[in-house]
C-alpha cells in the first residue's frame, strides 16, 4: 500500500514517553534534528526524543507523511494543513514547541500562522486571557499605549 | 464559523494551557527555563506574522510583546515576513473624491473581502468639473508616494502615518509658464535601492509643448528618504531636501508609463522619437539613467508592470482575442525578454478594457478593469483557472460613477511597520527647518 519507494527503510522513533513508532526514513527526514543523525549514520537504534510525547509524536509523522507524499497537490495540501490545525491550544503548543525542536520548518510556520490567527482582530484583554499572559503594565503605561494608536483599538 | 472556533480555544485555554507550562516547570527545572525560552523565540515568530492593527493592539498585552514589537529590527523582520507570506498580497486602491476635495487610500487582500479604510488625504481640489491631478506610486515595501499637484507626502497607510515631504526647490519657476502653447511638466517617480535601503523621490521637471508634446528645459531633482533602522523610522537625510541633478532623461518626451522599480532601479516606458519605444531605468544608487531595448513585436500599447519582482510588459487584448501577450524580463543584465501568451476569460463587464494595472508577487497577473469597480480577476500566472474576488466595504458610490471621473489606481501592496516621523517643517524665504512634534 505504501506509496513510497520499496527500498525505504523504516526508522524507530521513541518518545519521552517510552513510545516508539516506527515510521519509514523519506518521512522522518523531514525533521532537519533526524535528517542530519541520518546522515551521520547515527540512526540505527530507537532515536530518542527527549522533548516529545508520543501523543504529539504521532501528529507531527502524520503531517510528516502527508507532505512527503509526492502526490499531495498543492491545493490539497493546503486544505489538509488547514484541517490539520483545527486543534485546542495545548496540542497546538506541544506542535510548535516539537516542530522547533525537530526543525520541521514548514510545520513550525503553519502553527505558528494558526496562532497568529488566533490573535488577530482581538482585544488585548481576551488575548492576556488566551495565552494566560499577566499584565505587568501600570494602568497610566496602558493609557499611554492605546493613545500613541487609538485608531487601532476601535 | 469564524465566531465559534476561537471561543472553543477560549474555553480550553484556561483550563489546559496553564497548568501544563506550570506543571512542566516543577518536573524540569531548569530545562523547563530552556523550554520556556524556545516559548519565548516563538512568540516572536507569531507576533511577525500579523497584521499592523494587531501588533499596535499587541503592545498592550505586556512588556514582553511591546519589546519585541518594538524593538528597531522587528520591522525588518516583519517585512520580510509579509513579502514571503501569500496571505500577506494585498492591493491598495486609492480613489479620488468627486470633486477632488479628497484621496481615499484602501487596502483589500488579494484573496478578496472587506476593504478597509487606512487614511485620506487632501486632494488636488480641482473641482469636479476639472480632471484630478492627484498622483500615487507603486507601493514599495508597503510605502506610497502621493502628489496632489501641491503638497507631496510619503505614506504608510497600514499604520495611518504620513509624512509631507519638503517642497520643489523648483516648484515657483515653472508654474509661470502657463500659456497657450506650452504648460509646465511636473512628474514624480518612487524609487528604492535594497543595498542601502534608501528611497528617493525623483522629479522631473520641464516645459511640455503642446504641438509636438516635447519636454524642454527639462531639469532633475531628487530628494533621498533613509529607513533609520536604529529608529524604525523614516528620515529625510542630513535635513537637506531635494538636490538639483547634472543629469536629465536621454529623450525630451515624457515617459508613456508610471514608474516600475526592480533590482533598485526605477523604469518607465520611455519614448525616443515619433512612434519609437524604449526602456529608460533611473538606476537608484548611482542616479544615473540607462537604456534598454523593448522586445521586439512588443504591442505599442503594452503596459509596464512587475511579476514575481521581474519586469514585465502586458500587452493589450484585441477585441475578438482571448488572450493577452505577456513579456517577461527573465534575464535583467543580459536583457533576456520571453514572450508568453496568457489565456484570458470572456467575461461581460471587465473584459470590456482590461488593464493590467498590476501584477503580484505570488506569479499571478492581476487584471483589473478600466473603471473602478467591486469585483476583480486574478489570472493566476502559467495556470488558466481564472479565480473572481469580490472585494466588499468600498464606498457605493465609486460603481455609479465609475466610469466618469473618478481617478484611481490599484497597485500591489503589503503591510508595512515602518512608523514615519511625523515633522513639522518651517519655512523662512529658500531655509526649511525641521521641528519634531
Amino acid at each position: 500500500m505504501s506509496l513510497s519507494p520499496s527500498t525505504s527503510k523504516m526508522l524507530s522513533l521513541k518518545s519521552s514517553d517510552g513510545k516508539v513508532l516506527e515510521v519509514e526514513e523519506h518521512v522522518a527526514v523531514l525533521c532537519e534534528t533526524i535528517k542530519s543523525l541520518v546522515e551521520d549514520g547515527c540512526a540505527d537504534s530507537p532515536i530518542p526524543l527527549a522533548n516529545v510525547d508520543g501523543a504529539t509524536l504521532g501528529n507531527v509523522m502524520e503531517w510528516c507523511k502527508k507532505h512527503a507524499d509526492q502526490k499531495a497537490s498543492a491545493d490539497d495540501l493546503e486544505d489538509w494543513d488547514a484541517e490539520f490545525v483545527e486543534r485546542d491550544q495545548g496540542e497546538l503548543y506541544h506542535l510548535i514547541m516539537a516542530a522547533n525542536y525537530l526543525n520541521i520548518k514548514g510545520l513550525l510556520d503553519l502553527i505558528c500562522q494558526k496562532v497568529a490567527d488566533m490573535i488577530k482582530g482581538k482585544h488585548p484583554e481576551k488575548i492576556r486571557e488566551i495565552f494566560n499572559i499577566e499584565n505587568d503594565f501600570t494602568p497610566e503605561q496602558q493609557e499611554q499605549i492605546r493613545k500613541d494608536n487609538s485608531w487601532a483599538f476601535e | 464559523m469564524g465566531k465559534k472556533l476561537p471561543r472553543n480555544h477560549n474555553n480550553k485555554a484556561g483550563g489546559k494551557t496553564a497548568p501544563q507550562r506550570r506543571a512542566s516547570s516543577t518536573t524540569r527545572g531548569s530545562e523547563n527555563k530552556a523550554a520556556f525560552s524556545i516559548f519565548r523565540s516563538i512568540e516572536h515568530e507569531i507576533l511577525s506574522r500579523l497584521p499592523v492593527k494587531s501588533l499596535l493592539r499587541c503592545r498592550s498585552v505586556c512588556k514582553q510583546w511591546r519589546s519585541i514589537i518594538d524593538d528597531p529590527s522587528f520591522v525588518d523582520v516583519h517585512a520580510s515576513r509579509s513579502q514571503t507570506s501569500p496571505g500577506s498580497c494585498r492591493m491598495l486602491i486609492s480613489f479620488s473624491e468627486l470633486d477632488g476635495s479628497k484621496h481615499y487610500f484602501f487596502s483589500a487582500n488579494l484573496r478578496g473581502g472587506p476593504a478597509v479604510n487606512h487614511i485620506t488625504l487632501p486632494g488636488c481640489n480641482k473641482g469636479s468639473q476639472s480632471p484630478c491631478q492627484c498622483n500615487v506610486s507603486e507601493s514599495l515595501n508597503g510605502l506610497v508616494l502621493f502628489s496632489n499637484g501641491t503638497e507631496l507626502y510619503i505614506c504608510n497607510p497600514s499604520r495611518q502615518s504620513v509624512q509631507t515631504l519638503p517642497p520643489s526647490s523648483a516648484g515657483s519657476w515653472y508654474e509661470k509658464l502657463d500659456c497657450h502653447l506650452n504648460s509646465p511638466f511636473s512628474s514624480y517617480s518612487f524609487g528604492f535601492d535594497p543595498s542601502t535601503k534608501e528611497y528617493k523621490v525623483l522629479h522631473i521637471i520641464g516645459i511640455c509643448h503642446r504641438t509636438d508634446m516635447k519636454l524642454s528645459d527639462v531639469q532633475c531633482e531628487v530628494l533621498t528618504v533613509k529607513a533609520n533602522l536604529g529608529r524604525g523610522q523614516i528620515i529625510i537625510e542630513g535635513g537637506i531636501p531635494w538636490r538639483r541633478m547634472s543629469r536629465v532623461p536621454p529623450f525630451p518626451y515624457p515617459f508613456r508609463s508610471q514608474g516600475v522599480c526592480v533590482n533598485g532601479a526605477i523604469h518607465w516606458i520611455g519614448i525616443s522619437g515619433p512612434g519609437q519605444e524604449i526602456l529608460v531605468a533611473f538606476d537608484v544608487a548611482s542616479e544615473k539613467f540607462r537604456m534598454t531595448a523593448l522586445p521586439v513585436g512588443v504591442s505599442s500599447k503594452a503596459n509596464l508592470t512587475q511579476i514575481g519582482g521581474r519586469l514585465a510588459l502586458l500587452g493589450d487584448k484585441g477585441y475578438d482575442t482571448f488572450s493577452i501577450e505577456l513579456w517577461v524580463l527573465k534575464e535583467y543584465h543580459n536583457t533576456l525578454w520571453v514572450k508568453q501568451s496568457v489565456a484570458f476569460p470572456h467575461l461581460k463587464k471587465q473584459a470590456k478594457n482590461p488593464l493590467p494595472l498590476g501584477t503580484v508577487h505570488t506569479g499571478e497577473i492581476f487584471l483589473v478593469p478600466d473603471v473602478l469597480l467591486h469585483t476583480y480577476l486574478v489570472i493566476p500566472y502559467q495556470k488558466t483557472t481564472v479565480k473572481k474576488i469580490k472585494i466588499t466595504r468600498l464606498p457605493e458610490w465609486i460603481e455609479l460613477h465609475g466610469e466618469k471621473n473618478i481617478n484611481f489606481s490599484i497597485t500591489n501592496h503589503v503591510e508595512s511597520f515602518l512608523p514615519l516621523e511625523n515633522k513639522k517643517t518651517l519655512q523662512f524665504g529658500d531655509l526649511v527647518f525641521y521641528v519634531d512634534t
